[in-house]
């Protein structure tokens, strides 16, 4: 395997569309639920109990979003449009589901010291960010994804 | 001295003379009997002719072996030939061809066959045995269709019939005539919602989108690097190496 590694700002468009997709349907879903329960007079434990529920299921969302494609195709949608796939470090093979949650584990983790885990991607020679250290994965560029058509 | 001798050359032109004129009867004679002798020789050849015995005579000969060993050496030999050349040289069928053509003759040879059907028998024969579709598919795939289509694209008279086309009233007509029915709408209709058009409009756009992505793809390559080269100098590290060729490295040995 002789592929690059994918950089900044191709991972960040990527996961940047990724984002935008899993709030697009999150939002959706929370302006129907939303309407429909402004439809009745709930008391205002339950309606925060809702909100509670939803928070826990936009977090389940989010991340079976991401561990699903990785664990699958190793591309998010947005990866596939930025043409990136994640792989394994060792050899390049598709990531298992539990790398696939690490690796949501250690984005989150690059995520809470104001992003500086994921600038770690600038300066490690594979490109590696925070999470791909821990789940000992890359992101290669995959010009032999299929076309759209 | 020269009397004696006109006296000699007067006697032998009286003698000429005198012969001339005593051979005349004899002449005639002779001439009437050449012209009897010739009439009796033709009379007798046409009641030979018109004889059984000549008959039966011309039907042996025609049999005889002899006949076809002359035919056959006759064939065979330059005599054809020499037939061919004389009768090239001569342009005989040239000739023949003129007269025919001059006279009534091919017209009554054209109505007689009309009217006893063999144009009609040609011509189903013709079809059935496909000599027309051969005869076609020949022009069609020979050179000659070709010198022929170009020579008549080439011609100047097409050109005057198309622009004439162009210009007239007709072709208005026609093209108003059919934007007003529903025929050519239910053409672009049909042809629309045809499973080749939907496939090449789906394949457009997601080309389309595919060229998007594509060119996005290049000019993040591009900035991943820039990023990257400008992080690292203010950090003061060294460049980036270029990735390895070969497998992916085992990340527990770099």
């Amino acid at each position: 395997m002789n592929e690059d590694y994918a950089g900044f700002v191709t991972r960040a468009i990527a996961f940047a569309i990724d984002v935008a997709l899993v709030d697009l349907a999150a939002v959706t879903v929370a302006i129907v639920v939303g309407l429909g329960i402004s439809a009745f007079e709930l008391p205002d434990v339950v309606v925060t109990i809702a909100i509670a529920a939803g928070a826990v299921a936009y977090l389940a969302w989010f991340a079976g979003y991401f561990a699903m494609f990785w664990s699958t195709t190793g591309q998010t949608p947005g990866a596939r449009v930025m043409g990136v796939r994640v792989v394994c470090a060792n050899g390049g093979e598709p990531v298992h589901l539990g790398g696939a949650i690490v690796r949501l584990v250690g984005m989150a983790l690059a995520a809470l010291p104001l992003f500086a885990g994921f600038l770690l991607i600038l300066v490690d020679d594979r490109r590696r960010g925070l999470q791909d250290r821990l789940a000992r994965t890359v992101v290669i560029y995959a010009p032999d994804v299929r076309r759209l058509s | 001295m020269t009397q004696p001798l006109d006296l000699l050359v007067g006697s032998a032109r009286l003698g000429v003379s005198v012969g001339r004129q005593a051979a005349r009867p004899v002449v005639a004679v002779v001439a009437v009997g050449q012209r009897a002798g010739a009439r009796i020789a033709l009379d007798a050849l046409d009641a030979l002719l018109a004889s059984k015995v000549a008959e039966v005579a011309a039907d042996r000969v025609l049999v005889s072996p002899w006949t076809e060993r002359t035919l056959t050496q006759a064939l065979g030999g330059p005599l054809v030939d020499a037939a061919a050349r004389e009768v090239a040289n001569g342009a005989v069928l040239e000739r023949v061809l003129d007269e025919v053509l001059a006279t009534e003759v091919l017209d009554h040879i054209v109505d007689r066959a009309e009217q006893a059907g063999a144009v009609h028998r040609l011509a189903d024969r013709v079809l059935a045995d496909g000599i027309v579709e051969r005869a076609a598919e020949r022009f069609l795939a020979g050179p000659e269709f070709e010198r022929l289509v170009v020579l008549t694209l080439d011609s100047p008279g097409i050109e005057r019939a198309v622009a004439s086309l162009f210009e007239s009233r007709l072709l208005d007509q026609v093209v108003a005539r059919l934007l007003s029915g529903p025929e050519l709408w239910r053409v672009v209709d049909e042809v629309a919602r045809s499973p080749a058009v939907m496939d090449a409009m789906a394949h457009q756009g997601a080309g389309f989108a595919d060229q998007v992505a594509g060119e996005v793809r290049d000019r993040t390559r591009t900035a991943d690097a820039v990023v990257e080269r400008t992080t690292r100098r203010l950090l003061r590290r060294r460049p980036r190496m270029d990735p390895p060729t070969g497998p992916m490295p085992n990340p527990g040995t770099t």
